[in-house]
């Protein structure tokens, strides 16, 4: 027994000998910007024990004592090797250099060690921006949220929309932070743009399910986009022009290796160039009429971050963009007469309308980071994010009646509907990084948001004047109450090391939602487990619980400003969903090859009940839709090629996602499951960029995916209109199942091409792209309508029958845009 | 360049546009159309057709104005009560009927047969009588309007009702007679008798509760309702309805009890009539008050199903029971 305790003792101090450990720690830089780097990687190469940099650069590698031989790595980054004795905890820094041969290649890539083979987190996916900004764009704009649809588990709305559908959600199951603040409407032009200027983005990262626990409020998928923090060094910039849009970005330091600044614009201009056709048209008419209109939108993105002595760190993030649309209409009259008496009368008349439609998000954010140890990284921060609607109609009426010259008659009508809807959000966030071991990264904080919903306002005044003596005013204000819940979540999750072959990410969130005098609550595990069989090959699981406490009630087809963000309700519940997914991923020379499956069940999903509109649902919204559960099953190949001449990834994806609403009250196709509406079951797509040499590259993608459902009648009957005072009968279309219509097949192909011409100044660079180079016409929308055929009768004579037939709309031709840019 | 630029701007405008797309898929087998409404105390009847293809060239085939009505010996048309058969004979139209009165509470189960098309069935149950009284008919002159509340009492469980206000119309018309190649015969007054309903315009809860005020009002001036709802607002309690309609039935301004100088006349009652109707009546009949507005507009709504408890086959077999009472 003696024997046995002293063998015990004596292990236990080995052991502790063994494990005098020390930390390293510090930021890792972009040698030439000075710019924090996301994700990239510091190794003990001896003992193969690794970190890796937070959002905000940070590191800290605990190690034990000794002469540590360390690689710095970043994917586009030359590898940093340096070696050190560690004696006692240290801080380092490192500047990594840009490797342009390697920046080319680089692309949507699991090779960061937290997402690969031999990371835990599965279901993710990092989008560098050189990969955004070559691939093929409609009419020649980078969008962010384009190039994400073409990842597998990602599908694509409506043609060329921005929204986009992860692993059977809702459009609005997808979480859109923009430096870790949500936006609520990241839709241009009806969703044919997003709202993220590539030029002022520094990093995008997918996730599709294994959500770490610091992530949390959306069921689907959060979409984490860092904006640039600003060259620390040197001044730079890019002017582009393109077919709709010109931008412009500016970085660099405002204290050299202190403070910088990076600002971007971004405005559309069809509404300039359409100015002198208007003015023309203007001039042309002779009967008094003069119009004017437009559209355009505009993004501004604007950070400064300032380091301080002591290593802290201060960001102020801030974020713009508006949509708008205005027209008015003049039109004068004027006419004169001569009674029988001899009297000259003149009449004169104006009436203006006029129309004012404007959108936008308005977000800004302050960060504080400090390391308070070398050990334990902090983020404080307070947000605030909007969104607001308003939507203006006014006409001016005149008129005059003057007889021989003096006025007989003066009148003037005003009349004036607004409409204003708006969400904002205050948020107080504090973030823990702690990485107490080489076997544990510690995760752990807390949010707290207030919102404000202010679902629909409007106002109408009229205003009127008889010989300039005022009526009394009328003036009224009606729609629902302002609602104001309070959000707070909490979280902690560890990405631990159990054995070298087998790590963990298990956490747990906890959100409390208090809205309307009820406080709903949801605990939330995360698991993520990666066995690692070869340093090639690994297998991985995943279990997420996520809640929702907001919807979007939102057109189908296209995404409109009137498009409305609701809370939770006493009667609406939160949604909440639960995902299993299993994964390999495999690594062969430059391939990167991964297989993942899931499932994933949705509860208190919502669905407009039939015969509900889109139009005018700030009212009563709660009785226009029905609550159900939903379910998504499929399984996401990819294969790419992450360096070399030849890049890309080819994906697909086979999938299945079912809606069924069944309760009491929420009845829809009968409580039978049905297709939801982006439903699809093969999705295929292949993303290829080529660089010929320095001055040219090119890329294609092209698209082939299953038709998004719809509802259509294939057969109708006369149906008795229920009641027995009126007994009639009405043909109606008889539609055996919601969502019982395949839309065609979906195909599409794009080219383009990028032609660089360094100077000394910069480099000049002009882009052609060609959407839809084959012009295969894919439907927008699908709906059954009467045509009417040519009979010939056996006497001759000549009839026409009606007869059913589907049309659809098609709005996306062959679009050509060229693009110039200049990076200085 | 010019042609280059003139050719691509033809293409561009080409290609945006509508395309038809042939409908190619298997047609789909048509389906018997049941539908009966119930009520206690009346007897049994059914009244069936069938669906007709609405796609391709299937649908060249149906005969213009075919009413798809179908009233002959081959259908067969049984009602069970209990352990009890009943069989519903053609009477005219698309009408079939029989005797047998059921009673308040009675399951019934109707299974229709004919051939060339599979064996439909559906049920329901006859609602006990409705429990309901006029509280008030007011008019109000200003506004040309009549303010109406009824006054529900409701039992414990789940109630499905519908409030419908119509003109009871008797009266004599002058009716004109011609022959076959348009020639005058003669002008004969006649009687006439009819019902008609009317447009009711309600801000009451119970409507918006229901999901089924399709057009919201503006202004708080009401909304257009179907008079269908539920009683998920007033459960076991007394509820008062409140409603309004216009003070006259659209094209009679006033009662012409003294016949004119051609000798017509007419009296318009109105009434407004209260049911209990079961379930699946309920969600017929709203889901087909949905399908007038909506139809199978895909853009801007959700395309209506017209809900039906008929197994194999569309309609509905439902039931309910009414009080009438004069305004």
């Amino acid at each position: 027994m003696k024997k046995t305790l002293l063998t015990i003792i004596l292990a236990l101090a080995a052991f502790s000998a063994g494990a005098q450990k020390y930390t390293l720690s510090g930021y890792i830089t972009d040698a030439a910007s000075g710019e924090p780097l996301i994700g990239a990687a510091v190794v003990d190469i001896t003992t193969g024990t690794g970190a890796v940099s937070n959002n905000f650069g940070f590191y800290s590698l605990t190690v034990s004592a000794g002469k540590k031989q360390l690689e710095v790595t970043q994917l586009g980054y030359k590898t940093l090797r340096d070696t050190l004795t560690l004696g006692a905890n240290v801080s380092r820094n490192f500047k990594i250099e840009e490797d342009a041969l390697l920046l080319e290649g680089a692309l949507v890539t699991a090779h960061r060690s937290n997402l690969g083979v031999k990371g835990t987190q599965m279901s993710a996916i990092e989008v560098p921006l050189t990969q955004i900004k070559s691939v093929p764009a409609i009419a020649g704009e980078v969008d962010l949220l384009k190039v994400l649809q073409l990842l597998p588990g990602v599908q694509s709305g409506t043609e060329g929309s921005a929204g986009f559908h992860v692993r059977g959600g809702g459009a609005d199951e997808n979480l859109l932070l923009l430096d870790g603040v949500p936006l609520y409407n990241v839709n241009h032009m009806g969703g044919f743009f997003s709202v993220f200027n590539a030029d002022a983005i520094k990093n995008v990262t997918l996730y599709k399910g294994n959500f770490p626990a610091r992530f949390g409020s959306h069921l689907s998928s959060v979409v984490d986009v860092r904006m640039n923090d600003g060259n620390y060094q040197k001044y730079h910039g890019v002017v582009s022009v393109g077919t709709i849009a010109a931008k412009v970005s500016l970085e660099g330091p405002i204290i050299k290796d202190r403070t910088s600044f990076a600002v971007s614009f971004r405005r559309t201009y069809a509404d300039v160039l359409a100015r002198p056709v208007i003015a023309w048209y203007n001039k042309r008419e002779s009967d008094g009429l003069q119009a004017t209109g437009g559209y355009y939108f505009y993004d501004f993105n604007a950070k400064v971050s300032h380091k301080m002595k002591n290593g802290d760190k201060l960001t102020l993030s801030f974020y713009s963009g508006d949509d708008d649309v205005y027209a008015s209409v003049d039109e004068q009259d004027s006419y004169q007469y001569v009674d029988s008496e001899n009297t000259r009368y003149q009449s004169n008349s104006a009436n203006t309308m006029s129309l004012g439609w404007a959108w936008g998000n308005l977000v800004s954010a302050l960060r504080w980071t400090k390391e308070l140890a070398p050990r334990l990284f902090m983020n404080a921060g307070v947000s605030y994010t909007q969104y607001r609607h308003t939507l203006k109609l006014k006409e001016s009426k005149s008129s005059s009646i003057f007889a021989d010259d003096k006025l007989l008659d003066k009148c003037s009508e005003e009349a004036q509907v607004t409409f204003k809807s708006n969400i904002r959000d205050i948020s107080a966030t504090l973030d823990f990084d702690y990485m107490p071991s080489d076997r544990h990264d510690i995760k752990f904080g807390a949010v707290y948001t207030s919102h404000t919903f202010k679902p629909g306002i409007s106002s109408i005044s009229l205003k009127e004047t008889e010989n300039d003596i005022p009526a009394k005013p009328f003036e009224a204000n009606f729609g629902d109450k302002n609602i104001f819940p309070h959000e707070v979540a909490v979280y902690f999750e560890d990405n631990m090391t159990i054995f070298p072959w087998l790590k963990a990410n298990a956490g747990l969130r906890g959100s409390l939602y208090h809205v309307q005098g009820r406080t709903y609550w949801s605990a939330e595990p995360r698991l993520g487990l990666r066995a690692l069989i070869s340093d090639h090959l690994s297998l991985k699981a995943s279990y997420s619980r996520m809640s929702q406490y907001v919807h979007l009630l939102s057109n189908a087809s296209v995404s409109l400003p009137t498009d409305l963000w609701v809370p939770v309700t006493a009667t609406i519940k939160p949604m909440v969903s639960n995902q299993e997914a299993l994964g390999i991923f495999y690594e062969l020379g430059d391939f990167d090859f991964s297989i993942e499956g899931y499932y994933k069940s949705m509860n208190n999903v919502i669905e407009y009940r039939d015969g509900a509109s889109f139009i005018g649902s700030s009212t009563g919204w709660e009785e226009k839709v029905a609550v159900g559960k939903g379910w998504s099953y499929g399984a996401e190949f990819m294969v790419q090629k992450s360096v070399g001449r030849t890049t890309g990834w080819i994906g697909y994806t086979i999938s299945r996602t079912m809606r069924k609403f069944d309760r009491e009250g929420n009845i829809l196709n009968g409580g039978l499951p049905f297709p939801a509406k982006y439903d699809r079951t093969h999705d295929f797509n292949v993303t290829l960029t080529h660089k010929f040499s320095e001055r040219i590259d090119v890329s294609g993608t092209f698209v082939l995916s299953t038709g998004n459902c719809g509802t259509l009648s294939y057969r109708t009957f006369n149906a008795r209109t229920p009641g027995s005072v009126e007994q009639y009968y009405e043909e109606v279309g008889y539609i055996e199942s919601r969502n019982n219509f395949r839309m065609p097949l979906y195909h599409r192909g794009d080219l383009g091409a990028n032609f660089h011409f360094p100077s000394r100044h910069g480099q000049h660079t002009l882009s052609i792209s060609v959407y839809n180079f084959y012009n295969h016409q894919n439907p927008f929308i699908v709906y059954r309508t009467t045509k009417s055929k040519e009979i010939k009768e056996p006497d001759g004579s000549v009839s026409y029958k009606p007869y059913g037939v589907i049309e659809q709309v098609s709005i996306f031709p062959i679009i050509p845009s060229i693009s110039y840019s200049f990076k200085f | 360049m010019k042609r280059l630029i003139i050719l691509a701007i033809c293409v561009f405008a080409a290609a945006s546009c509508t395309k038809i797309i042939e409908f190619t898929g298997e047609q789909k087998q048509n389906l018997l159309v049941a539908y009966a409404e119930l009520e206690d105390g009346q007897p049994l009847n059914l009244s069936l057709s069938c669906t007709a293809p609405s796609l391709g060239e299937a649908s060249l085939n149906v005969p213009e104005g075919f009413e798809r009505g179908i009233c002959d010996t081959k259908a067969v048309v049984l009602a069970y009560i209990g352990s009890e058969k009943y069989t519903l004979l053609p009477y005219h139209d698309s009408i079939y009927l029989n005797d047998h009165c059921p009673k308040a509470g009675d399951q019934v189960r109707f299974e229709v047969a004919y051939p060339g098309f599979t064996t439909v069935t559906g049920s329901t149950s006859v609602p006990r009588q409705v429990e309901a009284r006029l509280i008030s008919s007011k008019l109000d002159l200003a506004n040309n309007m009549r303010e109406i509340k009824v006054r529900i009492h409701d039992k414990a469980g789940t109630d499905y009702y519908r409030i419908q206000v119509y003109d009871d119309i008797v009266g004599e018309q002058l009716f004109y007679y011609y022959d076959d190649h348009w020639n005058f015969i003669e002008a004969k007054l006649e009687p006439y008798h009819h019902k008609r309903s009317r447009w009711m315009v309600s801000n009451d809860p119970v409507f918006e509760k229901s999901g089924l005020d399709v057009i919201s009002g503006i202004i708080g001036e009401g909304s257009d309702v179907s008079g269908y709802f539920t009683d998920a607002m007033f459960e076991g309690k007394d509820y008062d309805v409140t409603l309004t309609i216009p003070a006259n039935p659209m094209d009679y301004e006033e009662d012409t009890t003294i016949p004119d100088e051609r000798g017509e006349w007419y009296k318009c009652t109105p009434y407004i009539m209260v049911q209990a109707v079961s379930r699946d009546l309920f969600l017929y009949g709203a889901s087909f008050w949905s399908y007038q507005y909506s139809g199978e507009d895909t853009f801007l709504s959700e395309p209506v199903q017209i809900v039906s408890n008929v197994k194999d086959g569309a309609g509905c077999i439902g039931a309910f029971s009414k009080k009438i009472f004069e305004l």
